[in-house]
């Protein structure tokens, strides 16, 4: 897997911004089941978005999207009430206010992603600090534990989508974001003939 | 307890599969197109990397419960966050170098090779400590021992950061020139007999080695860059965001300002199997560019002559040809 420029706009600058963007999906969704296939279809249209140009704010043509994406949703699903619609409408502005203190953690976040571990199933759990806290590869893991390397690597698996879900309540402290002023001047800058 | 969701569940195996260490040919293979098949993987993959990767941050908290200490060995450096994508890279380089030992005159015991090819970049550590990022198309051979650290660098271009160490002086080796390393970051790109340095932090030495006597040594520090050619080495300062921008390309960008068209379009060309072919005469070639582009995606660039500047734009897979 070759890694893009978009690939690190992604990770750097859109993947911080899931908690807020979780935070409102969840005021604005009533389904709360479908907010992971929102997100990721979110997701997926920015991702496509920036590999023609990365946008210059990220924060609000994230947002926009969710709202463009749950506007579609709703008009094609009739069970949704006409209020959402309309509530759907005003974009809290608050969301959009660009803020170049997204991708910080801090102690709380530490925190935070020390309690999602803890939540884990005991054996996802010890899989996860010994490869994560203790640094161990995998194949020690499992001569650690007693179990076998596959079983360690579905543990894995596991502990993974329950911590990458874990983040969505981190709530990021101010701090530095290493590659948002660089990467937000991406996409043509100035075009003109001599 | 977790959403039933194949795609996410098919990342977290694949994540997983790579955790456990690099992925054999084939593996690599099917990871490649379970990629590619769309978007939707890639982003859940990358979504599920990024929140495994900043799991890596509990390592310094040391709240955890005790263990006997990891071994030695498995103490890694600072650059952790990375080290699953480098891993990969690794997996990638890998399989796409390995030349054969006697196609290269290789006068050290113990040296290493690295090769990228085009379009690709790869990031080679060093046992001292030392990392070359090497870009697009490029070849060296590294040799770091108890005495000497030596680079050479055959073709391309690599950005070195380097462990400083007084008594072992890091030194690259292009052609009959010489460049010392006086603590350092750095970035060498050879074009023929021609190399052009630029110094990120720290300074460097530049020495002709074939005219010792014409041409002496060169000191570039901090913000400047050097561009030399036999019994010819000049300075010339550069601002931090020019120095910023040439070293674009180790996020994969290409960054312009105020660059003629056929300049770009050569710059293109290192990393492309798809050419971009600009007239050579008339003014086309002269149209100013400026902007930071995907190196690797030469087609948004030429949708962007057609779109911005009207040029016609002939692509027949090989080639992209403009024209009015």
């Amino acid at each position: 897997m070759n890694r893009s420029a978009v690939d690190l706009w992604f990770v750097e600058e859109v993947l911080p911004l899931e908690a807020a963007l979780t935070g409102y999906l969840r005021r604005k969704w009533r389904e709360a089941s479908e907010i992971p296939d929102l997100r990721q279809e979110i997701y997926t249209r920015v991702y496509e978005a920036a590999t023609v140009a990365i946008p210059e704010m990220t924060k609000p043509f994230l947002f926009m999207t969710a709202r463009n994406l749950l506007i579609d949703r709703a008009r094609r699903a009739q069970v949704v009430s006409i209020e959402t619609v309309i509530d759907l409408e005003d974009l809290d502005v608050a969301d959009t206010v660009p803020n170049p203190e997204q991708s910080a953690v801090g102690r709380e976040a530490m925190r935070l992603l020390q309690a999602a571990i803890n939540r884990l199933p005991p054996r996802c759990r010890e899989v996860t600090l010994l490869r994560k806290v203790h640094g161990l590869p995998q194949r020690d893991v499992a001569r650690r534990m007693g179990i076998s390397e596959s079983t360690v690597e579905q543990q894995v698996a596991k502990g993974v989508r329950l911590i990458a879900d874990a983040m969505v309540d981190i709530v990021p402290e101010p701090g530095t974001a290493r590659f948002g002023r660089r990467l937000r001047k991406m996409g043509p800058r100035q075009v003109g003939r001599p | 307890m977790m959403e039933h969701d194949p795609i996410e569940e098919q990342a977290a195996r694949w994540l997983a599969r790579q955790d456990a260490g690099p992925l054999d040919a084939a593996a690599k293979a099917g990871f490649d197109a379970w990629i590619a098949t769309s978007t939707r993987h890639r982003v859940t993959y990358l979504r599920l990397e990024a929140a495994w990767q900043r799991a890596d941050q509990l390592r310094a908290t040391r709240q955890a419960p005790a263990l006997p200490p990891p071994r030695a060995g498995l103490v890694r450096a600072p650059w952790r966050r990375w080290a699953p994508m480098v891993a990969v890279a690794a997996a990638v380089a890998l399989v796409a170098v390995v030349p054969t030992l006697d196609d290269w005159d290789w006068p050290f015991a113990a040296g290493q090779k690295f090769s990228t090819g085009v379009g690709d970049r790869y990031t080679a550590h060093l046992q001292d400590g030392s990392q070359i990022e090497l870009n697009t198309n490029t070849r060296l051979r590294a040799s770091v021992g108890q005495t000497t650290r030596e680079v050479r660098l055959d073709k391309g271009e690599a950005f070195f950061e380097v462990v400083h160490d007084d008594k072992h002086p890091f030194v690259v080796i292009s052609g009959d020139l010489r460049i010392v390393d006086v603590g350092t970051k750095f970035s060498v790109r050879r074009e023929g007999d021609r190399l052009e340095v630029v110094v990120a932090e720290g300074a460097v030495l530049v020495e002709d080695m074939a005219h010792p006597n014409e041409v002496g040594p060169t000191l570039v520090t901090q913000l400047n860059a050097a561009v030399a050619q036999p019994k010819a080495i000049r300075k010339s300062p550069r601002s931090e965001e020019q120095v910023r921008d040439s070293l674009g390309w180790r996020h994969g960008t290409l960054v312009f300002t105020d660059r003629p068209l056929r300049e770009v379009a050569a710059e293109f060309n290192r990393y492309n199997r798809k050419q971009l072919v600009v007239p050579a005469d008339g003014p086309m070639g002269d149209i100013r560019i400026g902007g930071s582009f995907e190196a690797t995606n030469v087609d948004a660039f030429a949708r962007l002559l057609h779109s911005g500047f009207g040029l016609k734009v002939i692509d027949d897979g090989r080639e992209i040809r403009i024209s009015n």
